[in-house]
């Protein structure tokens, strides 16, 4: 729910389904929080679980701290979305919202490789 | 079934994917990134479908469908390669012939509104409400595709294979 409507949106202010208008993506924001406290309380759960192997382990901490980035980035964005009215439809956001779009797709991105490389590392 | 297992196991794909310790993990992340691209563009499809986010129009919500189809090709891809590498993982498992199961039930819905409703559904536009046809292959679509995840996510837990 998270990464996924992330996702949408920042492929979106990259140029992409240029049809869609912007602003009317911002009920997508609920999904992703709604997504976000879901992750965060069943991964705190899961860390509570196994705290001494996790806590250990560096790439848990590159996790987190690519989560508060990404975080911040989507936060940030948002601003993008809901100003986008003044903007053209049709036009890819140019400036900072577009690399900040780009941003934010690869930091979620490294959040799931993160998290994946957890189970090996 | 079990002589099919035993000749794909000897088989030197199924070999290598297990000796080159990198792939497995590799095609789970890929799998991971794959699986948010379908849950999320074809999820927000479903929802427009169901009715939700009337301010999208459903034929701009559609051209985000090809992320969704590379996300499903990237989980096919890689799906197969944990088949094929460990298939007695999966063919006496229970939670995997749901998640097949679900699979098929999504293709065939999405393949129901292709050739029924889905051409009408492409000329709504924002503020336009769908059928209430339409609103059930939504609802179809995103229940499937939640238990695909489900189930996929269940596979570990069911069973002693793994």
């Amino acid at each position: 729910m998270l990464v996924g409507a992330n996702a949408i949106i920042d492929v979106r202010l990259l140029g992409f389904a240029p049809r869609l208008p912007v602003p009317s993506l911002a009920p997508l924001y609920r999904f992703m929080w709604a997504g976000f406290a879901i992750n965060a309380v069943s991964g705190v759960m899961l860390f509570a679980s196994d705290a001494t192997t996790k806590a250990r382990q560096p790439v848990f901490y590159v996790k987190l701290a690519l989560i508060a980035v990404a975080l911040i980035v989507t936060a940030i964005l948002r601003k993008t979305v809901e100003r986008a009215p003044v903007l053209r439809d049709a036009d890819a956001i140019r400036g900072p919202g577009g690399r900040l779009a780009a941003l934010s797709l690869l930091l979620w991105t490294g959040v799931i490789v993160a998290g994946r490389l957890m189970a090996y590392l | 079934m079990d002589g099919f297992v035993v000749w794909l196991e000897s088989t030197r794909l199924s070999q290598s994917i297990i000796a080159y310790r990198w792939i497995w993990p590799l095609c789970e992340i890929i799998h991971f990134i794959g699986l948010t691209l379908v849950i999320g563009i074809a999820g927000f499809f479903d929802l427009r479908l169901m009715g939700f986010m009337k301010r999208v129009p459903v034929s701009a919500a559609r051209d985000l469908m090809p992320l969704a189809i590379a996300g499903f090709l990237m989980n096919l891809t890689t799906g197969a390669t944990f088949f094929i590498g460990k298939p007695h993982q999966y063919v006496g498992n229970a939670a995997w012939w749901a998640k097949v199961f679900f699979l098929v039930l999504a293709g065939l819905n999405a393949m129901f509104f292709e050739t029924t409703v889905g051409a009408r559904t492409l000329n709504l536009g924002a503020g336009d409400d769908t059928p209430r046809s339409a609103k059930i292959i939504g609802a179809v679509s995103l229940l499937s595709w939640l238990s695909v995840l489900y189930w996929g996510r269940m596979l570990p837990f069911v069973g002693n294979a793994f």
